[in-house]
Order: structure tokens, then sequence, then C-alpha cells
């Protein structure tokens, strides 16, 4: 008789813990649906393009430009990436340009569609400089929502540079450039 | 006396919203037959024992070293981006989650003699640790604008899983009245391994100091960067069970293993224990894939050259090169060779002393001081365990206390220190209902009033019949 009371009495044990755990056992004082909202906010640089143009490349009669003019195209083809087009709502570009040529430039460098279409552009004039004491230059362009999208539609840059008056004969023109990306990106 | 067992027992299973364990709670326990499986050479019980297939040993654990589920998302009015920043500026790379699941499917002992018991079965694991890559989620929240000249490392991708069979047969021997040893040997059957260690190199963002032609110099130094992995094809395509039953009965790449383990009897009080684990590895030899991508590179961007290109002639392809470029430097390969992996190697080591009068339904003398050590109520003692993980030994120390209560109810409960929780109170109730062997032990009782506040969880159940001895 004894021993059935105790077997009772531990199966009541056993079975009463088990169910206060059930009970009282519980995860509580969250919030996981408050991560939908939450947005990665990376600040990324990231190097561009860069080049050098000695001055006789000004003076090329060879190619399909006029004197004076050089062009040259690449494609960048992850900034019209979905991702990219979606989460981009800021880009700062920072063009570093050095001048040891005696000739003033036209810049123009477009961001171009795959498609053909010039989505933005960027004009400045690089002032001459001489082989000792080069001109320096440096242009940060602050691209924000919506006018970013214009950016991130491009698949192509384009630079020219062409020379006012006479091209020159000595020199270069160099650039170099970086780009910082703002992202946004959402939890969901 | 049933009054104040009944308080006993209240106040040790509701110290705090109850139930919680560890293997540290069955660990020297001799009441659980399943403490052979953490100590071959522990001390044996009765003439046999046969686990109810599926139900004998059920052991689920996690666990995250550096923070909680209320860490992350507490519903306290704190902004998410706050909490996940203020998360990245704490954690280190050493820390981990992990989580471990255990299902006995027959696990059977039997004595031979008085001096000899044999055990044998078959479990199946899933065991799992990721470290936190704290270089790489800073780089993903915050981006690397703020963070040149720092270099962020592949050594802080570590992580693997094992999802495995494991048919085993141990001996159990009682040397004399002092000394009990044991080994068990281990045939591992790997269903599905991945993995990805001893990563290395960085990516640094620095400003260009002639080492790079344009305004940053971003390097990708010396990387050396692998994934892993065994049996994922088992699982393409339609799966049935009979595939999951055929990679499981040793249809997957097998290893081999050893555990050990003695106990000490210094008296009829003092007691001392140590074993040691899977010592042994799995040679993953079929449907292995190694993902590998190593080399180093210098991100300068892409150069023009402004060619004279004539009418209809176009640009070189600069972003083809520049990607041709990175291949080249830093290739990515699918390696099919075979590669050895060692299980994680655990290790035991316990003391405890007896005290009190002879536990409820054991003999009530050991008067002539020969025979076997005779039980006594309670014992306390210090546990301490230890297991080999990808980036360090990690370890943790138990304070334990046994209490026999009644001739079929046997209670131990553990404070544990490890590096999960310093708080974590355990408790483990095992009790004989006939031939019927049932426990259920649990840990991190203190924060069972809500789990979200526990850096970790774990619970262990099982069912056994046991035979006495005649």
């Amino acid at each position: 008789m004894t021993y059935y009371f105790m077997k009772q009495f531990i199966i009541k044990v056993i079975a009463f813990s088990v169910l206060v755990l059930s009970v009282i056992s519980c995860v509580k004082d969250t919030d996981f649906d408050q991560f939908d909202q939450t947005l990665l906010t990376p600040v990324v640089d990231l190097n561009l393009i860069f080049w050098e143009v000695q001055a006789p490349s000004f003076n090329n009669a060879g190619g399909s430009l006029p004197i004076g003019t050089v062009r040259d195209t690449t494609e960048i083809r992850f900034l019209d990436d979905p991702d990219t087009q979606e989460s981009v709502v800021r880009a700062d570009f920072l063009y570093e340009f050095e001048n040891t040529s005696d000739s003033d430039y036209d810049l123009v460098i477009d961001f171009v569609s795959l498609s053909g279409q010039v989505t933005y552009t960027l004009q400045t004039t690089i002032e001459a400089g001489t082989l000792n004491t080069p001109w320096q230059q440096t242009i940060l362009d602050e691209i924000i929502a919506p006018e970013v999208n214009d950016i991130t539609q491009a698949g192509l840059i384009a630079i020219s540079a062409t020379a006012q008056g006479t091209p020159p004969d000595q020199g270069s023109l160099k650039m170099t450039s970086k780009v910082r990306f703002y992202l946004e990106i959402s939890g969901q | 006396m049933r009054y104040v067992t009944l308080f006993l027992v209240s106040c040790l299973l509701f110290l705090e919203p109850v139930f919680g364990q560890n293997k540290q709670l069955i660990y020297g326990l001799d009441e659980v037959p399943q403490n052979l499986m953490l100590n071959p050479g522990g001390i044996s019980e009765g003439r046999a024992f046969v686990g109810v297939p599926v139900l004998s040993g059920i052991h689920v654990n996690g666990g995250s070293s550096g923070f909680s589920l209320f860490d992350l998302a507490a519903s306290d009015g704190q902004l998410p981006a706050e909490r996940i920043s203020g998360l990245i500026r704490d954690l280190s790379d050493k820390d981990f989650i992990t989580m471990t699941q255990q299902l006995e499917i027959i696990s059977v002992g039997w004595r031979k003699n008085e001096k000899t018991f044999y055990t044998a079965g078959i479990y199946q694991e899933f065991d799992f640790i990721t470290y936190f890559p704290k270089d790489w989620a800073t780089l993903a929240w915050y981006g690397n604008a703020d963070y040149l000249d720092y270099p962020f490392k592949f050594d802080h991708i570590s992580a693997r899983a094992d999802l495995l069979s494991v048919f085993h047969f141990g001996i159990n021997k009682k040397i004399d009245r002092k000394w009990t040893v044991g080994g068990r040997l281990k045939l591992y059957n790997s269903i599905l391994a991945g993995s990805s260690l001893n990563n290395r190199g960085s990516f640094t963002t620095r400003l260009s100091d002639g080492d790079s032609q344009n305004i940053y110099a971003q390097d990708l130094n010396n990387a050396n960067v692998s994934v892993q992995t065994s049996g994922l094809s088992r699982f393409e395509g339609n799966v049935t069970s009979s595939d999951i039953l055929s990679a499981g009965l040793f249809g997957g790449d097998l290893g081999l293993g050893i555990d050990v383990g003695a106990t000490y009897q210094y008296d009829d009080a003092w007691r001392f224990s140590a074993s040691i684990l899977d010592i042994g590895a799995v040679v993953h030899a079929a449907d292995v894939k190694t993902y590998q991508a190593s080399g180093g590179y210098m991100l300068e961007g892409i150069e023009l050259d402004f060619p004279a290109l004539s009418q209809g002639q176009n640009a070189p392809p600069y972003y083809a090169i520049f990607e041709n470029e990175i291949e080249a430097a830093v290739p990515i390969d699918t390696l099919y060779s075979a590669y050895t992996q060692w299980r994680p190697v655990k290790m035991n080591l316990a003391a405890s002393y007896g005290f009190g009068p002879t536990a409820p339904g054991s003999v009530a003398c050991n008067c002539s001081g020969k025979g076997d050590a005779y039980k006594l109520e309670s014992e306390v003692g210090l546990q301490f365990y230890a297991i080999k993980r990808p980036k360090a030994i990690q370890t943790a120390l138990s304070l334990f206390y046994v209490r026999r209560l009644l001739r079929n109810l046997t209670l131990k409960s553990t404070w544990t220190m490890d590096a999960l929780s310093w708080t974590n109170l355990g408790l483990v109730a095992v009790s004989d209902l006939g031939p019927i062997n049932v426990y259920l032990a649990a840990d991190h009782l203190l924060t069972y009033s809500n789990l979200a506040k526990a850096r970790g969880a774990s619970i262990q159940f099982g069912i056994n019949v046991k035979l006495e001895r005649r």
C-alpha cells in the first residue's frame, strides 16, 4: 500500500513539475517584429576610376575624336544592380585631379545607362599647371535621393577631357576617384 | 516525514520557475543508466537495462556565450539599431552560439558477471557551433568608411555543424573495490557535415601610400577562406525517409572513436572519477565538396587608358579585365578530395563526498569494510567539464548536491559556471517506478520564468527498463 502511495506521489510530483514548467517557462518581454523596421546603414568606401593621360595623347589625330579631346568609357556593373538601386540613398563621389600640362581642360563625367542614355553628368574645368607646380583640384560631388537614382540607373561611366586652345605637348592630366555609398538595407 | 519530503521536493523543484538540465547533471549519477555514456568507467547498477527506443535519451542544448534573446530583442523601447550596435561593440570573436541535440535510438546494457557490464546502442547527434564573426558583422553594420587602416580578419569566420549517427559498444569493468574502469568503441556515421575553420587573411582600406595608384589602397591580404561540406547532395531533390534511413545506417562517411573513463572509490565517502569522450575522427570521403578562395589583391579600382579609337571601335572591356584580375588573384576552387575531421573531444572530472545515513533502500552498513562502498543519502562534489571547440577549449565547473530522498527518488542539483553563465542552476529527478527508470533534467532554472533572458537552456529526458540484480 505504501509503495502504491509513493508511486502515486512521484507521478504527481513529476506531472505537476511538467505542468508548472509548461505554464511558467516562456519567452516574454521580447518583440521580434521590431526588426522589420530595422535598417542596416553601412557606409562603404570604394576606389572607383583612375587614369593619367600624357599630353601627346591630346594631339593624336589617328582616332575618331577631334584633336585636343580624349574620351574613354567603362562599365560599372555594380551600379545598376537591383540590390544597389534599392539600398543606395546617397553617393559621395570624390575626384582628385592633377594637371602638369600648360592647358586648361573641360572635363565631363557622364553616367550612362546600358541603353546609352546619359542619366547624370558632372562638368568641370581643370586649370593649367606646370611640371614643377602641378595644379591640384578636388571635387566632392554629393548626390542624395532622389537624384542618386540617376546614378544607380547607370551601368557605364564615360569621361572626356578637352584641352582649351592649343593642345599641350608636355605634362599630363591625372585623375583618381573614390565613391562613398550610404546604404540602407531593410531588415524585411 | 511525508510532509517534510513534499516540502523538500517542492523547494528543490520550484526553487525558481523550475526545470533545466545539463549533462553535468547525469554525470556520476549511478541511478541513470546513461551515466555510463558520460563515463564508461562509471558505476553500473542492476543486472541489465533496456532503453525505450528513441525515448531513452533525449538531449537538447542551446546557448550563446555573449547575449540572450532579451539582449537582442527586448521590447523595452530602446531602438533595435542601438541594441545591435551595442552587441556588436561588446561581443568578441570568441563569443559563440551553440546547439546540440542527441537522441538515443537503441540503448542496452547487460551484466556478464559481478565485475563486467556491457553497453551497446545507437544514437543520433547534431552539433553546431558558430563564433561571432565580429569583424564582418562590423563591416556589414557600419561599413568600412570609419574603419580606415583596420584589418577585417577572416579568422573571425569560424563555424561547424555535424549530423551523425553513432554505433557504440562499451565494457565496464570493476577491478577491485576501489577501481572501476571502462572503455567504449564508437563507429561514427556522418550523415551531413559542414565547416568553415582555420580561415586567415584580412581586408584593409587605407589611404594610398604609394602602394596603390588610386586614393585608397584596399588590400585583400593573404586570404584563405574555405567551406568544407560532405553529404549535402543526399539532401538535394526529393529526399525520402528511406534515403535518410540509409544515410543514418552506414550510408555516410565513417569514422572511429573511443571513450575511456575510470572511477576511484577511495572509501565509503570519497569518490573520484574521470572520463575522456570522443577521441576519434571521421574521414569524409564521399560526396565531399570544399569551396576555397585564396590569394591576395590590391583593389585599386578601374584604370582607363584612353586609347585612340577609330569610328565604331569599342573601348577596352575594363570591367571584365578588372573582374578577371580579381578572379586570377583570388581564385575560388571547388575541391573534391577527402578530408579528416576530429570529433570534439570532451573531458569530465569529478570528486564527491558522501555523507549522512545510508540511502533509502540500500544496505544499512558496510560493516566489514571489505564489500562495495555503500550508498549514502547525500553527496556533494565538484565536477569539471571541458570540450575542445574550434577556437578554444570551453570549460565548465559545477558544484553539485545529490539527495536520495526516497527509495525510488533521487535528486541532483548543480550550480554551473561556464562561458554561457555563472549562475546556472540545474536539477535532475530520477525515479524507479518498479522496473521503469525515468529521469528528467534541465538547467538554467533561474531563467525559466523568461527563457528570453537565458544565455542557454538544456533539457534531458529518458525512460529505461532496469532489471535489478537477483
